[in-house]
């Protein structure tokens, strides 16, 4: 079968590049979103636990 | 559906059991966390918004986790898999969208300054009262009704991908399973627990995504994809506006409103995400950073959908009768991708992909569960009741709505038979809401002429775009040819689903502004922000 031209070519590359560009973003992305957010985590916990204690006192 | 075609499906599977155990750990753990934080729940504020403590990289993690659900994932493979590479078209302008709104704070930063916990409780404050009740209540029938199909399609991700049965009652087995899964933890730890498991969904998910897509460009190769598209799709594979496209140029036009400014900025899950966020800076910068997450939603599940068509095309053309062409089996785009990655990922690997993928389901479930119940319970039924609401009477009475929310998604998903694609039921039922609120939250933060009469017209203005689910499309333009004699198949393929959603949200504008210029009001509530720091 003779194949068709190649004329996509120019749009195959944009896209191909869009996601080889968004997989690497991403991968750094999810490296620091990971660390950062774990300490974030345990920030809000502290947090939200004085806040339940405040309430519960309050309720006391 | 072809009895010989079930049949290998659920011998393609490669799932053991060693897989069902590493699936079956990571909804232990999840359960674990759930029940652990229902101590934290002990006000509306922190059940609903986990008291507006979380980080901007926790909040990256959290808006991944639930905008990147399973339901994503399954219905961008869906349009990677019948559009090509020209469904990419959809991440870009997601990205760009969102990165845009990040920068500016257009919208959400005003919202988030006003320290409102959900989107009708700014109608309130802009608008008075009774806007805030009319909102609330197209919300939520908007919101309930776009989430009627999650319950379903994650089902035949986890059927397609273990080799369950296709055929009987398998699929309302993993509904069920599903979803009481998914309303015990929502129910016990609100927000909290939604943000926590969002955080583990989001490093178990990052794994995931690498893993599979590494494997699938080393498995088939993105040239080996590139002639497929080509051979099969031509230019329409390519170019979303090209003639024959199963996109075209108004639907390019209307993502540009829906994925590109709605999905970050208007949606109430994601909105919820912002006002979430110790502060109007936070909010910035986790939806600058989400863009990657905003591209990465749409562009992944998309070229798996791509690398599926392939596999099935042109690596293992003796199974493609089952997923391309007239004898194949119903919804085949959305089994293809599920079949696909059983069929290449290890197992192990595959173990650990389906927890990820269950989990991307529950913390897409438990956001909207717990965001349309906190909207009936908040702008509708508090609201209209005389006497003010008690914390634990709110907590209680959201409880119950996400467990009536969860009986109609099971019930939806049986019942809802219609043939549009899964990105274009969504938009769809979405735009019920969004259409107007989009217009009446810019009109009523940016506009001082905004009235409270104009608030009205303008949201149930935006409920037209109902008329372009397509049972409705379809029964309005067919009665419509009927009654003038005209060629309904010629109308249909003119009037399509964008081109409804675009001449509704112009007719929101037109109904919004003409409205409030005729009805101003005699004094204004809260006249808005710049949106700047």
């Amino acid at each position: 079968m003779i194949s068709p031209p190649d004329e996509y070519q120019a749009w195959f590359t944009f896209w191909v590049n869009l996601l080889y560009g968004s997989l690497s973003l991403f991968v750094l992305v999810a490296l620091v979103v990971t660390v950062k957010g774990w300490q974030e985590i345990k920030v809000m916990l502290s947090r939200l636990k004085e806040d339940a204690d405040e309430q519960n006192a309050i309720q006391d | 559906m072809d009895a010989l075609a079930v049949s290998s499906i659920s011998e393609l599977s490669g799932f053991h059991t060693i897989d069902w155990v590493i699936v079956a750990c990571y909804l232990s753990v999840s359960l674990v966390i759930g029940i652990l934080v229902t101590r934290y729940a002990t006000s509306m504020t922190a059940y609903i918004g986990a008291g507006r403590s979380v980080g901007p990289w926790l909040g990256v993690a959290t808006m991944t986790g639930t905008e990147m659900g399973l339901i994503t994932v399954m219905y961008m493979a869906q349009s990677g898999f019948a559009g090509g590479f020209a469904a990419f078209h959809m991440g870009l302008i997601a990205g760009l969208g969102t990165l845009l709104v990040g920068l500016t704070g257009f919208i959400v930063v005003p919202l988030r300054r006003l320290k409102v916990l959900t989107i009708p409780e700014f109608y309130e404050r802009r608008f008075g009262r009774d806007v805030r009740v009319l909102g609330g209540i197209i919300l939520a029938t908007a919101g309930i009704l776009n989430m009627g199909l999650f319950l379903q399609v994650g089902a035949k991700f986890i059927v397609g991908a273990t080799g369950l049965e296709l055929g009987g009652s398998g699929l309302i087995v993993v509904m069920t399973g599903l979803l009481i899964l998914v309303l015990v933890y929502t129910v016990l730890g609100g927000m909290i627990s939604v943000i926590l498991t969002d955080y583990t969904q989001f490093v178990v998910l990052s794994v995931g995504v690498v893993i599979t897509s590494a494997l699938a460009m080393s498995e088939i190769g993105v040239d080996e994809m590139y002639i497929a598209v080509r051979d099969s799709m031509g230019e329409a594979g390519f170019n979303p506006t090209a003639e024959g496209s199963t996109f075209g140029l108004s639907y390019v036009l209307y993502q540009f409103f829906a994925a590109g400014i709605v999905g970050c900025a208007v949606w109430p899950t994601a909105v919820a995400r912002s006002l979430a966020m110790e502060s109007p800076a936070a909010v910035k910068k986790q939806l600058s950073v989400s863009a990657v997450s905003f591209v990465m939603r749409f562009l992944i599940p998309m070229f798996w959908g791509i690398a599926a068509f392939t596999w099935f095309a042109r690596i293992h053309p003796e199974l493609s009768g089952t997923f391309i062409g007239d004898s194949k089996i119903e919804d085949a785009g959305l089994y293809a991708m599920p079949v696909f990655l059983s069929q290449i990922l290890p197992t192990g690997i595959l173990g650990l992909v389906v927890a990820a993928m269950i989990a991307a389901f529950m913390s897409t479930h438990d956001s909207y569960l717990l965001c349309w119940s906190s909207v009936l319970t908040q702008d509708v039924v508090a609201p209209l009741r005389k006497n003010s609401l008690s914390n634990p009477s709110r907590i209680l009475l959201t409880r119950v709505f996400i467990v009536l929310i969860g009986a109609f998604i099971w019930g939806w998903g049986l019942f809802y038979k219609g043939s549009d694609r899964i990105w274009d039921y969504m938009v769809i039922t979405g735009s019920i809401y969004f259409t107007g609120a989009f217009v009446v939250m810019v009109g009523g933060l940016y506009w001082k002429g905004a009235s409270r009469i104009g608030a009205v017209a303008g949201l149930l203005a935006g409920a037209s775009a109902v008329l372009g689910l397509e049972p409705v499309r379809i029964a309005c333009v067919t009665f419509v040819c009927s009654v003038t004699g005209h060629d309904s198949q010629q109308w249909l393929a003119l009037i399509t689903s964008s081109v409804v959603g675009l001449c509704s949200l112009g007719l929101t504008v037109v109904m919004f502004v003409v409205v409030s210029l005729m009805t101003p009001d005699k004094s204004h509530l809260y006249t808005g922000g710049t949106g700047n720091d």
